[in-house]
């Protein structure tokens, strides 16, 4: 558990009645997995908040590979999951993001890596969850495809737990790729690296995954991953004139020590814009779903925020100071109102924090 | 209304239609106009509510059905099979009575195509004073004065002289081997301004080794009549025109509009001699792409569009024939033309009774058409003729407007 | 009659529109009074039809002060009556709202009115091999603005998604007449942004009315491969798909007619050559690398072996295809030959469960003695039992709406749900409480209270109106509906 900021208690759930006791016990509340993730969004408002766990609430509850569907709880981690999804030839086809279900899908922080690739906004069927004051209900289905009801599952994605709490998510799934093969074009210059991976996201049949990456030292690279059936994953690398790297898991960037890491998205016509606004030596990463990380120092954080306007391009600091954390890019102001009036609606007395 | 059998034959007609849309998007006063009243399905609901007696006011949705062009675009899309065309003209006709129109214009109208239209000695007459005003100078003098809109003056087509105009009845027999005989339908109004073109159609067969008969006693196809709900008189009309082409030869037709009608009148008059009548109706290009070319077209070194009349089209189905013939026009470039099956506003003398509509509708086509880059517009009827001729002109464009059998001749300059 | 206030309010609205842009005879406004779900009628106090995003603010604005109810309409397709008129509310068309105001073709990614119609959209990209992929079987005509509302599907969701999967940002008029922005043109929501854009699509209507929407375009498949097998049994059919599935293929679309829309659809102009005497009809369509589509074809090839396969049909050139394709997506309108009504149901179970879903479906229909018919998306488990009747037949409308009702029911009994795609609208909500108990509606009304507090944008729609709230807002309409009924 990495928390960096006060909690005056930490109560570890073990059933949904206790999760519910825990909510509308007296005080703030910060809904957390296992907490691995508490260092990548701002910290809570109140100075006094009681830690709430759902690692405990870790139970697959259904999987049917036939309909490919599953329900989980929000404690589950994603290895677990993944274990148990490929022994029936399935896989949940969005990038991991923290270490729960619940939590990946409450930051809904990862964009799909290809362009045409699921994020958890696509994958959320439908939940079971308790509000802040105790009461359960549930939204969205357990099948494919259904719009009954107003789609509150979106809203769940992207909440950071501050709207309700899950007990249970319903995915979609997808059958499990029989072949996937990393590649990666390294040592380019920006161009040649911005070209190459437009030409790469346009293509009739893209890749699954699709990253361009900086590195400290200024070099580019631009890889990324092909899934099917074995001879099309290898005809398609030959087609873009591609060799097989070795798995490349560890693309991601991260802060460096005392830095700071922005993340955001902007158009891939306005790449060549963003990285000319950005210090030569800014590691970072641009994805096939439209997403850039960027490593800074935090007097280069404080240059770029003052460059960034709102509007096509959206971003916020991600990892830093807790106090640094959660700057972000202002939306428009009836989002902004309506945002607020979400959270009163749903947490009238604002301790979902 | 609901007491006559006609009222309910036509309401039994609106239950095919469940209401799925699937039309609207063909309909070019939706297009134009965005109104559900506006589209087919609208109106046959509108249609609908009147023979249930849940319209309070007719005359209050006498607009919306009169908007409609009839061209039946709606028909082509229809996955319940809704015969829209012969609907909305029982409905017309059937208001007609109930609920006359008002005013001096419709009573013209109708005065104009009951007693000059539908009698061809009587047109011919209207025909030769109307060339007589012409060149003393009375259409120029409109003009200027203002009494003859400009737009309406490009739309009106000049008189031809004398000799275009002359009926064309009797036999005619081809130079070569016979390959079989057809009787040829010259229409009224198209006899007396586009009567080069019956002059053509007639060279056309004859040069493919048809003999030709025009019956003298033919009359107007009383389509017209039919849309603007005079479907007595169509019924009179069609009923000579049966007697008149008796035997069991092809009719050929060379204007959408007239052959459409034609091929209705076996479902108009509901009887064995009509229904015969009607299957032996075919337009020129569908008959000639039957039987084939004999004569090989004269070269045409120039880039054609090919316009469907909505009557050849989505009336008759009669979809591939024309573009089949053109391309078998030696050096004819045939230009891709994805609006083709769309409207042009003309309608009959939907463009005088409806300028605005018709004006928007005729304009959307000939941006369309000059899109295309084509030097030249081939359309089988009449009326589009006109309506494009002149839209085409008042965008700035110098296109030439022919009818598609024009190009086929194996020697343009002879007839 | 109206009163003077209403007449006045009308006169008005005429005065800023023109008569062709704002219909008021209530003889013509009969054409508005139900979409492609026709049981449940409701006559609008006016329509308008708005040409700019300014002009359907001042419309709702001025509705706003006049406290009247309205609704948004684009091609009125809709299957469960989504922009029927409520409580005499306005219908804003937005039919003339249909331009595409940018494509970025590198980007992928387009920028259109919310009146354009959805195949326009890909018809005008198609030149750079880019389409929108969302495609509801009435595609030709509806309009994105109402996809969106209804957050439709199509046979091709199965593999690339609902329309919410596609839209990246809208402009919305709010109810209140404020102009709100959700999304970006690179993501639907910021990293600390809530999913306004996912909220609001779906949302049928009653969170405000889109007037420009960003949207995601998809490259066009190197290969698209269409094959059509008919099965003696449904059961075959059905089996089929579980093989497909099972062996880790992703079809485009896998779509099953059953016998007697197959005869509808043989007998209309749709007409597309399908064999008349299977009991089955299953239509798989693969796209990808070419390879790829070779590769599942031959495997899709044998399953249809294993599962006797009474004859197969298949087509690569678009055509064919079309043809293929044809009958499937006009088996809606195919149904108007088969009695004068239609009641299209959407009932979704999972897909491992069709087989004894339908077997039950038939049992209702025969109970019931209604005509009944199924096509449906297999990929997803999305049933549409079609049930043709003849809805002046008062007693025979009765049985129908009791077995949709039971089929519905049946659907949610089996984990599944009362709609894959077409919405509750008006003609669901009834069914709505098979699915969801009071304390989900409680918190999706609070939702609702938050977008559409005085409940003026499409009133009484998505779900169920709850004692006790929007009471208030009600009240004038109610007003002037009593007074109304009054000076009749």
């Amino acid at each position: 558990m990495s928390v960096d900021f006060r909690v005056v208690e930490t109560r570890s759930v073990t059933s949904r009645a206790e999760l519910r006791d825990a909510l509308t016990g007296a005080g703030a509340v910060r809904l957390a997995g296992r907490g691995t993730t508490q260092d990548r969004v701002p910290p809570p408002a109140s100075r006094d908040v009681v830690l709430v766990e759902l690692a405990k609430l870790d139970r697959l509850l259904r999987l049917e590979p036939g309909d490919l569907t599953c329900s989980v709880e929000p404690g589950m981690t994603r290895e677990a999951l993944d274990a148990e999804l490929a022994a029936c030839g399935t896989c949940l086809p969005c990038e991991p993001d923290g270490t729960t279900i619940g939590g990946s899908f409450a930051r809904g922080a990862r964009a799909p890596l290809g362009p045409a690739g699921h994020s958890p906004r696509t994958l959320l069927l439908g939940f079971e969850g308790v509000r802040a004051d105790g009461t359960a209900f549930k939204a969205g289905a357990k099948v494919v495809k259904s719009v009954a009801g107003f789609d509150l599952p979106k809203l769940f994605v992207g909440s950071r737990g501050r709207l309700f709490c899950v007990t249970a998510l319903h995915l979609k799934l997808r059958p499990l790729p029989p072949h996937s093969e990393w590649f990666a074009e390294r040592s380019l210059d920006r161009d040649g690296a911005v070209d190459r991976f437009w030409t790469l996201r346009r293509l009739r049949t893209p890749p699954a995954a699709l990253v361009l990456r900086r590195d400290d030292d200024g070099a580019y690279e631009v890889l990324g991953r092909f899934e099917g059936r074995a001879g099309v994953v290898e005809q398609q690398l030959r087609a873009s004139g591609l060799t097989p790297s070795e798995p490349r898991a560890g693309w991601r960037i991260d802060a460096r020590p005392g830095g700071e890491l922005l993340t955001g998205y902007c158009k891939p016509r306005n790449l060549p814009t963003l990285l000319s606004a950005l210090p030569e030596s800014a590691p970072m990463t641009f994805t096939g779903g439209c997403q850039f990380d960027v490593a800074l120092t935090p007097a280069e954080s404080d240059t770029l925020w003052s460059t960034l306007s709102s509007g096509e391009t959206t971003a916020e600091t991600e990892r830093g100071a807790p106090e640094r954390r959660g700057r972000a890019t202002t939306p428009d102001p009836a989002s902004e109102e309506l945002t607020a009036s979400l959270r009163t609606a749903l947490d009238p007395e604002g301790r979902l924090q | 209304m609901t007491d006559l059998p006609k009222a309910i034959d036509s309401y039994t007609k609106s239950l095919d239609c469940v209401h799925c849309g699937l039309c609207i998007e063909a309909c070019p006063t939706y297009d134009v106009l965005g109104l559900e009243t506006d589209s087919p399905r609208g109106r046959i609901y509108l249609m609908r509510a009147l023979a249930e007696e849940r319209i309070e006011d007719p005359y209050s949705i006498r607009p919306a059905l009169d908007r409609c062009l009839g061209c039946r675009a709606c028909e082509t899309v229809c996955p319940s099979g809704v015969q829209y065309g012969q609907l909305i003209e029982t409905v017309r006709s059937e208001m007609a009575d109930r609920w006359p129109e008002k005013g001096l214009a419709s009573r013209l109208r109708r005065f104009l195509l009951t007693h000059v239209v539908a009698r061809q000695g009587r047109l011919r007459l209207a025909f030769r004073f109307a060339w007589l005003a012409e060149r003393i100078g009375l259409r120029w003098l409109a003009r200027k004065t203002g009494l003859l809109p400009a737009t309406m003056d490009r739309l009106v087509p000049h008189v031809p002289a004398g000799r275009f105009r002359r009926s064309l009845a009797g036999l005619h027999k081809p130079k070569g081997e016979v390959r079989g005989r057809v009787q040829l339908f010259t229409g009224c109004v198209m006899e007396q301004v586009f009567g080069d073109i019956n002059q053509k159609t007639l060279t056309l067969l004859l040069d493919n080794g048809f003999e030709v008969e025009v019956p003298k006693q033919q009359r107007c196809c009383g389509a017209l009549h039919l849309h603007n709900g005079q479907a007595s008189v169509t019924h009179g009309l069609a009923r000579e025109n049966i007697e008149a082409f008796s035997g069991d030869v092809p009719v050929i037709h060379n204007s959408a509009g007239c052959g459409a009608a034609l091929a209705e009148y076996g479902e108009v008059l509901g009887d064995e001699d009509a229904e015969r009548f009607s299957a032996r109706c075919r337009d020129i290009t569908a008959f000639l792409d039957d039987v084939g070319m004999s004569a090989t077209p004269a070269p045409f070194p120039h880039r054609v569009a090919y316009d469907a009349p909505c009557h050849l089209c989505h009336a008759q189905k009669v979809r591939r024939a024309p573009s089949d013939l053109l391309r078998q026009v030696p050096d004819l470039e045939l230009v891709q033309h994805p609006d083709s099956e769309n409207c042009c506003g003309s309608a009959g003398i939907y463009n005088i009774l409806q300028p605005e509509l018709a004006g928007e509708i005729g304009r959307k086509k000939a941006r369309h058409l000059i899109e295309t880059g084509a030097e030249v517009v081939a359309t089988g009827n009449p009326g589009c003729m006109m309506q494009i001729r002149a839209h085409l002109a008042e965008c700035g464009s110098n296109s030439r407007v022919v009818h598609p059998i024009e190009l086929l001749l194996a020697d343009r300059d002879k007839s | 009659m109206l009163s003077t206030h209403m007449q006045d309010v009308l006169r008005q609205l005429q005065d800023r529109f023109g008569e062709q842009r704002a219909l008021v005879a209530p003889d013509e406004l009969r054409a508005y009074e139900c979409d492609g779900f026709t049981i449940e009628k409701g006559l609008p106090l006016a329509v308008v039809v708005p040409e700019t995003t300014a002009e359907v603010q001042w419309v709702v604005q001025f509705f706003n002060t006049h406290g009247i109810p309205f609704v948004a309409r684009g091609a009125g397709t809709c299957l469960s009556g989504g922009p029927t008129p409520n409580r005499d509310a306005v219908v804003i068309e937005t039919a003339r709202m249909k331009a595409v105001l940018d494509v970025d073709y590198d980007d992928m990614i387009a920028v259109v009115q919310p009146g354009l119609v959805n195949l326009h959209l890909t018809r005008e990209v198609c030149g750079e091999h880019l389409h929108y992929a969302p495609d509801p079987s009435s595609q030709s005509v509806c309009t994105i603005g109402g996809n969106i509302a209804e957050n439709s599907g199509g046979p091709h969701c199965f593999k690339y998604g609902m329309t919410t999967d596609h839209v990246l940002a809208v402009e919305v008029v709010l109810p209140d007449g404020r102009l709100a922005k959700f999304g970006h043109p690179s993501a639907a929501r910021g990293p600390h942004e809530l999913d306004l854009v996912g909220l609001f699509t779906g949302s049928e209507g009653t969170f405000g009315i889109a007037t420009e929407i960003t949207v995601r375009l998809s490259p066009d498949p190197e290969c698209v491969y269409t094959m059509l097998a008919s099965f003696q049994t449904m059961e075959a059919a059905c089996g089929a798909v579980s093989s497909i599935v099972s062996a880790g293929i992703v079809p485009a679309a896998l779509e099953i007619l059953d016998q007697a829309t197959i005869r509808a659809v043989e007998a209309s102009v749709f007409r597309a050559g399908y064999p008349q005497d299977a009991a089955a009809v299953l239509l798989v369509e693969l796209d990808g690398a070419e390879l790829a589509v070779e590769e599942d074809a031959a495997e899709i090839r044998e399953t249809f072996r294993t599962h006797d396969a009474i004859r197969v049909q298949e087509a690569s050139d678009p055509e064919e295809r079309t043809r293929l394709w044809k009958g499937r997506k006009g088996a809606f309108g195919a149904m108007g030959r088969l009695s004068t009504d239609l009641y299209v149901l959407d009932g979704v179970v999972p897909r491992t469960r069709l087989v004894e879903t339908l077997q039950k479906v038939t049992e209702i229909g025969e109970r019931h003695r209604v005509t009944l018919t199924n096509v449906f998306h297999a990929g997803d488990g999305n049933l549409h039992p079609n049930i043709s009747f003849d809805g002046r037949d008062e007693d025979e409308r009765a049985r129908v709406l009791q077995a949709g009702h039971e089929i519905l029911e049946l659907c949610v009994a089996m984990g599944g749900s009362i709609t894959g795609e077409h919405g509750v609208g008006s003609e669901k909500l009834s069914h709505v409480p098979l699915m969801f108990d009071d304390a989900d509606l409680d918190t999706m009304e609070r939702v609702r209270r938050v977008f559409n507090p005085r409940d003026l944008c499409n009133p009484g729609k998505a779900i169920p109106e709850r004692s006790g709230c929007a009471e208030v807002s009600k009240w004038p309409a109610m007003v002037e509906h009593v007074l109304r009924q009054e000076e009749a």
